[in-house]
């Protein structure tokens, strides 16, 4: 199983100019959650030049389609056409999982999320964030019971950004 | 400034408590802690805990 190193692939995302916004629980991470993740969640822009780009990086990082039984993952058609046609890829990656998830749930996607969007330096890569309001908002919608539970916890945590102003 | 210096819970589940007070009590603790770190220490954190829980798993299943 590959060594979880989100930074190595926000790395090649920004070495291939990936127009993106980080979801899930790593922005939450980033905001300062406590909760436990294991993968690495991305909303990204759905124009065919930014899904040349995905392409270029998801080569690179040798994505493979993750399934259970199968460690290394399936091989799949990783091209702009392809992209354009899914909305949702969980992805095996040489630096871990890597879900890839063009509408989050209770969003409108790329645009959507953008508005919002924290830049966070985790030197020397200036990642794209979703504010910690749309992960919320998006895990509330997702209305999983693994998502529900992460809600009062999230809830607490904006709180306490807000006490900090 | 220095890393903060993981500490783990190395039992199997967090304690289980009567008293949601007191989870999310412990919760807000961690919290407020996370928020004094960068979002980059923040990450190594994470990075941490998922490869000590890794290496846990791989010890459970060789012993």
């Amino acid at each position: 199983m590959p060594q979880f190193q989100p930074e190595e692939i926000f790395r090649v995302l920004d070495q291939h100019q990936v127009e993106y916004v980080v979801i899930g629980g790593v922005a939450a991470t980033l905001h300062g959650s406590n909760l436990r993740t294991g993968d690495v969640d991305i909303c990204p822009a759905r124009d065919e030049a930014n899904l040349t780009r995905l392409t270029k990086a998801l080569q690179e990082i040798d994505a493979r389609i993750r399934t259970s039984g199968v460690p290394d993952g399936l091989p799949f058609a990783c091209d702009a056409g392809f992209l354009a046609k899914v909305d949702l890829l969980n992805l095996v990656t040489r630096y871990g999982d890597f879900d890839i998830s063009f509408i989050p749930a209770g969003t409108g996607g790329y645009d959507d999320l953008k508005r919002g969007v924290v830049r966070v330096d985790l030197d020397p890569v200036i990642v794209p964030v979703a504010s910690l309001e749309d992960v919320i908002r998006s895990k509330k919608a997702a209305g999983r019971p693994k998502d529900l539970q992460q809600i009062p916890v999230l809830e607490t945590l904006l709180e306490e950004i807000r006490k900090r102003g | 400034m220095s890393r903060p210096q993981p500490t783990y819970d190395a039992s199997p589940q967090a304690p289980l408590s009567e008293d949601r007070y007191e989870e999310d009590d412990a919760d807000r603790v961690q919290i407020v802690e996370r928020l004094s770190w960068t979002p980059k220490q923040r990450l190594a954190y994470l990075v941490d805990m998922v490869a000590f829980e890794e290496r846990a798993r791989r010890a459970r299943r060789l012993g």
